[in-house]
């Protein structure tokens, strides 16, 4: 199994706040893969998978942003109905706990599971158990 | 002992009777040559022979910062310009500046009390000492600079700013000890954790001198447990001198107050009678030496009390509690006193916050609104909402259990709140007056 490097960007809840973490990245010439973002009333934290995340960390510490990268699991799935729900049924049968989960639209017709475990070790051997298709 | 130190240990008898005999020279002194005060006096139908103990001093007028802002710039000023050596000034945040003329004796007594306090923390002549206070008409950065080069010590006068340039200095020339504002102390320590630079590790400091701004017993522990040095506490105004009037010795229970030079009283600061020692009250002084601008009976609005019981540390002198606040800043939100010294203890208390706040006040027609914005740290940032949540919450337990209130908080991120090289604003109220 196989893992990607999520960078985790702390938002102050003000205009432009992600914008600006947008413009360092597209600045430093990396691309977004995907993004989610996780809001409370005020403050966020957006979740960034990025082509270069080495390079993504290094520009938004530059432009003062908040950085925190985490290992998270990209599962594939073919996006066909029930595709994803094999995944989740499964690792939630084997006792797996996602603290947090969030979707993107992948190649190949394939959509993108990707999993913030709270126990990584224990996920790993479920999903290589499973012949999952990680991606990293 | 460092003989600069032998007046700290003066017997209480001589220490009383050298007091009065400096007032009954200075009250008439400041009676014949500063017209506000002799006017005052004459209007309490007060004469300078009626000081005959050191309680008499209570017959006599206050001085307040307003009187130096309506005689500015000479009207307290007793000496002639010919003897006058030095000003200094101090903007203040309203209106006209005050302005502190000072003979070249008035100057080595400030002077003095620098270089005792420091002899009082341990510095010596071996040590190499920065001075990060500002210089220029404030009074921290040429205070510290003349006494620690009265006491012999290496002075490198950075003053302030140009925080990584300071770090690479302290590093190569093995800098000791360090004199600034307690908040400036933390902002340079972000930077040098920033440079990767560990003062314990990469640096030889070792002591310490803060001042120029309220500060608390968290923020001691705080600095020392993120530095490893000690942290001294000095205390002064631009008003009676400078800082040195008083700094604490190695038992830290308060300050002693150079009461050979700066005669102290507490007062009630409503009814304005003198408050026996071990009352808590405003503090006022009456410089004993000075010649240039005298104060006599000078009201600082720093809240601080005189301790009763004689210091372990044999030194006669008295010792005044912590200034932790100014009756200035006292803010009153929804009818409750709150001082920012008491916010920055809350969040003391959560290690994930940075010692970096902000109070924002405004006002609704029917209600105070009560704003707390605070930083993160980098190391305790979470990709977890409900972490960063709790830490949110404790914060809020922490400022409702000590204060009462329930302000509204913002996380924002490191380094955004404003850092200062010299007094720091904590507070912006909007509020409609
Ligand atoms: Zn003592």
């Amino acid at each position: 199994m196989t893992t990607l490097t999520q960078l985790s960007v702390f938002l102050e809840n003000k205009v432009g706040a992600l914008a600006g973490a947008c413009e360092a990245l597209a600045k430093a010439d990396v691309s977004l893969v995907a993004l989610s973002i996780a809001a409370s009333s005020d403050f966020g934290i957006a979740r960034l998978i990025t082509d270069d995340p080495a390079k993504a960390q290094e520009a938004l510490r530059t432009a003062k942003f908040v950085v925190q990268a985490t290992p998270v699991v990209a599962i594939a799935v073919p996006d066909v109905p029930g595709g994803m729900a094999k995944v989740v049924t499964t690792l939630s049968a084997k006792g797996c706990g996602i603290e947090y989960s969030y979707a993107y639209a992948g190649k190949d017709a394939k959509a993108v599971l990707v999993f913030k475990f709270d126990d990584l070790e224990k996920a790993a051997a479920v999903i290589t158990d499973s012949n999952f298709e990680t991606l990293g | 002992m460092n003989p600069i130190s032998k007046p700290d240990y003066m017997p209480v008898p001589e220490l009383r009777a050298m007091q009065l005999a400096k007032l009954q020279k200075l009250i008439p002194y400041e009676y014949e040559h500063v017209k506000l005060f002799r006017q005052r006096c004459d209007e309490k139908g007060v004469k300078p022979r009626d000081l005959v103990t050191l309680k008499d001093l209570a017959k006599f007028p206050f001085m307040k910062k307003t009187d130096l802002r309506d005689e500015y710039p000479y009207g307290l000023t007793a000496a002639p310009m010919r003897e006058i050596n030095r000003f200094h000034c101090s903007s203040g945040t309203t209106g006209k500046p005050i302005c502190i003329p000072q003979t070249k004796n008035d100057v080595k007594i400030w002077t003095e009390g620098v270089a005792r306090c420091m002899a009082m923390y341990g510095i010596t002549e071996d040590d190499i000492v920065q001075v990060s206070y500002g210089y220029g008409l404030f009074t921290g950065g040429l205070g510290a600079h003349y006494g620690a080069e009265e006491l012999g010590c290496a002075v490198l006068p950075t003053g302030a700013g140009n925080t990584e340039k300071q770090i690479m200095l302290m590093q190569d020339l093995g800098v000791t000890a360090i004199c600034c504002t307690p908040s400036y102390f933390l902002h340079l320590a972000t930077v040098a954790e920033k440079m990767g630079v560990d003062f314990r590790r990469d640096t030889k400091l070792k002591h310490g001198v803060f001042g120029a701004e309220p500060w608390t017993d968290e923020i001691r522990q705080k600095i020392e447990q993120i530095s490893g040095i000690t942290a001294h506490d000095i205390y002064g105004l631009t008003e009676i001198a400078g800082p040195g009037v008083a700094g604490n010795c190695e038992f830290c229970h308060g300050l002693h107050v150079w009461e050979d030079h700066f005669y102290p009283e507490i007062i009630d600061p409503d009814t304005l009678e003198v408050l026996p020692d071990g009352e808590e009250g405003e503090l006022v002084f009456t410089t004993l030496d000075r010649v240039g601008t005298p104060m006599v009976r000078y009201r600082t609005r720093d809240l601080s009390r005189l301790q009763v019981e004689p210091c372990t540390c044999g030194r006669t002198m008295r010792v005044m509690d912590r200034v932790h606040a100014r009756s200035d800043d006292m803010l009153i939100i929804h009818g409750v006193n709150v001082f920012p010294s008491q916010i920055e203890a809350c969040l003391m208390k959560v290690p994930e916050i940075a010692p970096h706040y902000m109070i924002e006040l405004s006002s609704t027609d029917t209600m105070d609104l009560f704003e707390l914005k605070v930083e993160v740290t980098a190391e305790t940032f979470s990709d977890s909402v409900e972490k960063m949540e709790s830490i949110r919450k404790r914060v809020a337990a922490s400022i409702k259990e000590i204060v009462g209130l329930s302000p509204k908080i913002y996380l924002v991120a490191p380094g955004t709140l404003p850092r200062s090289q010299g007094k720091i604003k904590r507070v912006i109220d909007n509020r409609k007056k």
